[in-house]
Order: structure tokens, then sequence, then C-alpha cells
């Protein structure tokens, strides 16, 4: 017998009892449906955060004529307050 | 063993179905390598336990993430990834304390059954040998690799791989001998494997 056969016939002997193939299977795509659950929640979750912090920002009143707001850029400096007290109400077309 | 022609000419595409998602595609595959990629472990790891979890990972990155391109067979790949996942749960074990030295098999009731005879010798002398070298003998003889395959699947050099081999071969015949066991010590080896160059 040539080592190779020895080899093969003595693995054969070791996997003749490995589990079943479709139990195997079985297990692989619950374990891999089940680690996408958590990166599919963290997407949706950082989507919504995203979404709501983007809906807050929009829905800044404008300032009305004579009212002071104090408004920050991307920096977070606080803009000019005079900038605020030249916004003007839209005229109206005759 | 290798994989069925049918499965090899048509691994690009059923690699396309599995990054698509597509059950059939992924069944197919491991249904064509699911043995392969279990022998390969068990030959490693010496124990069915362990093989079975090294198993369940490669298959589980195959479907998670499979390679985006192939540069030969996917049997390859998938090799190459159970030799990393064995030796590298070994390593773990071996530092918890926890390795199992495979020498249980001798002192099993199957051991007295002359079919099994042979397999628990055999299993006795691999178990000497450390997990790379049985991890080379395993691609060379089960999975037919040959030494500049064996030296990709273990991110070694050629040369390494051809010295392990003969290191491994070496050992076990030495093992045989000093135990008076059947080994084929007279077998002659493919000429790729008897002339490597031994490191310094």
């Amino acid at each position: 017998m040539k080592p190779r056969e020895l080899f093969r016939k003595w693995l054969d002997e070791e996997a003749r009892a490995r589990p079943e193939d479709a139990e195997v299977l079985e297990q692989v795509l619950r374990r891999g449906r089940a680690a996408r659950v958590p990166w599919a929640l963290a997407t949706v979750a950082a989507a919504g955060i995203a979404a709501v912090a983007l809906v807050a920002v929009r829905a800044r009143p404008p300032p009305a004529p004579g009212e002071i707001y104090l408004y920050v850029n991307e920096t977070g400096a606080p803009e000019s307050e005079a900038l605020v007290l030249q916004v003007e109400t839209p005229k109206e077309k005759p | 063993m290798a994989a069925p022609v049918q499965t090899a000419d048509r691994e690009p595409r059923m690699l396309e179905g599995v990054r698509a998602g597509e059950p059939t595609a992924f069944r197919a595959l491991f249904s064509a390598h699911h043995e392969a990629v279990f022998r390969a472990a068990l030959a490693v790891t010496l124990d069915r336990d362990l093989a079975s979890d090294v198993t369940q990972d490669v298959f589980i990155k195959l479907h998670r993430q499979p390679p985006a391109e192939l540069r030969g067979p996917l049997r390859g790949w998938l090799l190459r990834v159970t030799m990393n996942e064995a030796l590298v749960l070994r390593r773990r074990l071996a530092a918890w304390g926890r390795l199992s030295t495979g020498r249980r098999a001798i002192e099993s009731p199957e051991a007295r059954l002359g079919k099994a005879q042979v397999a628990a010798q055999m299993r006795a002398a691999m178990a000497h040998l450390p997990a790379q070298q049985r991890a080379v003998l395993a691609l060379h003889f089960d999975a037919d690799q040959d030494p500049r395959e064996i030296a990709e699947a273990l991110g070694l050099t050629a040369n390494h791989a051809r010295v392990l081999l003969h290191r491994a071969l070496a050992r076990l015949r030495t093992y045989a001998r000093e135990r008076g066991l059947d080994f084929p010590a007279d077998e002659p080896l493919s000429a790729s494997v008897e002339s490597p160059v031994e490191a310094p």
C-alpha cells in the first residue's frame, strides 16, 4: 500500500462518522442569515437617526423681522446677529 | 478527491449566484466541496467536532464573503480558508491548554477491531506530527495538490512546502519503525517531493 492510499484509508475511517450534509448545511445557512440581521438593523437605525437629524435641522423656523435668532454655521461658531436682523419678509406682488 | 467536472466548469457562475444570495447556487457548491473541506479539517484537527466547526466556519465565510475573483478552482480557495481556520483553531486551543492529543483512539474499543486498527495506528502517528505537517499531508495525499498549490494554501514558498512534506513523511516512517508498525517506507514518492532544498 502506498503512503497516499494509507493516508486516505485512515482519513476515510476518521471521516466515516461525519455529520449529515443536510444538517451542516442548515446550520451554515442559519448562522449566515443570523449575522446579516444585526447589520441590517444597524443600517436601518443609522438611516433613521440621520433622517430625524435632517428633518430637525430643516424644521428650523425662519427668523421674523425684529426677532433675534442666533444661528450657528457648520463649525458650530455663532453667526452674526446682524445678519438675522436684516432678514426681511418677502414683499407681496401687486 | 476532485470536484465534479460539471461543477468546476460552472463555478464562476455559481459564485455569482452566491454573491446574489441565490440559495440553490450555495447549496450546489456546498454539496460539491463539503466532504473535501471536512476531510482536510479533520486531518489537521484530529477531532471530528473541531473539524465540523471548522467546516461550518469555512462555508459561512463563503456564504457571507464569497471571493471577489478566483485565480483557480474554488476548491483551492476553500482549502486555503480551511487550513487557515484549522491551524488557527488548534493554536488557540493549545494556548488555552484544551487541545486533544488524539491518543484516545488508541484505547477506544474500535482500535481492537481489525478494520479500524490501521486507522488507530495512523491516527496516533499523525498526532505526533505538527499541525502544519498534517495540513501538508492532507493537501498532498487527499486533495491531490502539488507543492505549489500547497504553498499557496498555507502561505508558504513552494520549497518550504516540499521540505515540510518530506519531513512529515520521514517523521511518520521513524514513528512506525520505532513501534514496529507497518508503514510503506520503500514506496517511491514523486520527484517534486524527493528533492526538496532544505533551508539553511
